[in-house]
């Protein structure tokens, strides 16, 4: 199947056969991928701008808004939602629009420039990119990666193998669950660093900062070492299984367990 | 996310589900998530109450296996449904078609709860930084020092520790040397709470310039 969507079209509900993989490129608008065991479908609207093209094919959904170079100034809008099986590989890329992703457990990403990404539930090989759009997840699950340069982090419950986070000057802010064996790393230049883990973790963190305030549980201060110039921190948690290191230069870096507070 | 139902379009819903086999509490609340694309997940304090006012309406009945309670609709819970079938239809589109809502209610979902996860954190964070400063204050008072100190402070107090350490000592020296009655104690200790009242007016008044 293929087709264009103007907008004189208005919004179109297309049923399409069970979807495997999803690429979206948009512009300006509003995307959702959410997954469902029920049948796939999309609901597209071409809000403003050239038409969207929409092609389908062996499961293989590619779904694309171009911005003429030449018409840089006029507004490129489009509205789309998908809903597609929860193992579905999703793609997606946009300038302005926020990515809204819930219940995609295979494969997700997604790159925007300032649109906010925002996934709810959502599981496998993830990465999230952006440069300004902020990024916040709830009940992320598996292996993920974050970037972002302006944009703050934000992760509410998450249950993470790995995690990957950095940033130049958002903040960080996590609640996680760790692993046993899993590995999480925090990087950032000015980016303050705030991760929460549950009161029985068990976690050797490391911290290190060039001028960063440093706080994590239970460090004495005997176990401060460090060269001249860099602050560090060390501490262990329960029997030290999952790895958590956090850097930044000049950022903030915290850790904090449930219920328990904890003294610098 | 209350939004996705309106009034009684949950009970619909059950009534609905119900009438297709029947079911626990648990698999209710999972079909429901999956009717609406895991974006609403009712929490079984509102699946619950939900059953018990329609098995008071005689429209649910349930019986139990395992301990589990499985529910059934009755034919009056079948005629409701009949009549309301328009609403119904009606609900079920709603449901599939409402896919831009959805994700402005996602949005303001996992904004809520990392709003919420912010606000927790930075009262934790001041509450770690209070009990640090309390703590300091603690070390302070005990003659450890403390990095909360002010510079100037840490020096001051080394020298207060040896005056005091001095005086306690001549004053000692000076009662061993002698025969000690009990209104020469009595004498002293009126002396040193005079000395003390003395010592703290100092650190209470206001800096001389």
């Amino acid at each position: 199947m293929e087709r264009a969507v103007c907008r004189d079209d208005g919004r179109q509900v297309i049923d399409l056969d069970d979807l495997n993989e999803v690429h979206v490129g948009l512009v300006g608008g509003d995307l959702l991928v959410s997954g469902t065991p029920g049948p796939s479908r999309l609901e597209i609207e071409c809000v403003d701008g050239q038409p969207v093209w929409i092609s389908c094919h062996d499961g293989l959904l590619l779904i694309e808004q171009h911005q003429p170079a030449d018409l840089a100034s006029r507004r490129t809008r489009a509205t789309v939602a998908v809903s597609c099986p929860p193992a579905t590989l999703v793609s997606a890329r946009s300038v302005s629009a926020p990515v809204v992703v819930a219940g995609i457990a295979g494969e997700l990403r997604a790159t925007t420039v300032s649109g906010d990404i925002v996934w709810s539930y959502v599981g496998g090989e993830v990465a999230a990119r952006s440069v300004s759009g902020r990024v916040e997840m709830e009940g992320v699950s598996g292996r993920l990666r974050v970037t972002t340069v302006s944009g703050d982090i934000a992760l509410a419950g998450g249950y993470l193998d790995s995690l990957a986070a950095q940033s130049t000057s958002g903040n960080l802010t996590l609640d996680i669950e760790t692993r046993q064996e899993g590995d999480y790393r925090c990087n950032t230049v000015s980016g303050h660093v705030l991760m929460r883990l549950p009161s029985e973790a068990d976690a050797t963190i490391e911290a290190s900062s060039l001028s960063g305030r440093l706080a994590v549980p239970a460090a004495a201060e005997g176990e401060r070492t460090g060269r001249p110039g860099r602050r560090r921190a060390r501490s262990v948690l329960g029997s030290g299984s999952a790895a958590i290191r956090l850097r930044s230069v000049s950022g903030a870096l915290a850790v904090l367990t449930r219920q328990e507070a904890v003294a610098v | 996310m209350k939004r996705v139902f309106g009034h009684g379009g949950l009970r619909l819903f059950l009534l609905m589900l119900l009438d297709e086999q029947p079911r626990h509490g648990y698999e209710l609340i999972r079909l429901v998530e999956d009717r609406f694309l895991g974006m609403y997940t009712p929490s079984a304090g509102t699946i619950y109450p939900r059953l018990s006012s329609l098995e008071e309406e005689g429209l649910v009945e349930h019986e139990e296996v395992d301990g589990r309670k499985i529910y059934r609709l009755t034919d009056a819970g079948r005629q409701e449904l009949h009549d309301r079938k328009a609403e119904l239809a009606e609900l079920q589109e709603r449901a599939a078609e409402s896919a831009r809502q959805m994700a402005g209610a996602i949005r303001a979902e996992v904004r809520d709860s990392v709003r919420e996860l912010r606000e927790e954190l930075r009262h934790t964070m001041r509450d770690v930084r209070r009990q640090d400063r309390r703590a300091g204050r603690r070390s302070e008072a005990e003659g450890r020092g403390s990095r909360h100190a002010r510079p100037g402070s840490r020096l001051g107090l080394q020298a207060l520790r040896a005056d005091l350490d001095a005086f306690c000592g001549d004053i000692l020296a000076a009662a061993e040397a002698t025969e000690l009655r009990a209104d020469t104690v009595k004498a002293v200790r009126d002396a040193l709470l005079d000395a003390r009242e003395a010592v703290v007016a100092v650190f209470n008044a206001p800096p001389a310039y």
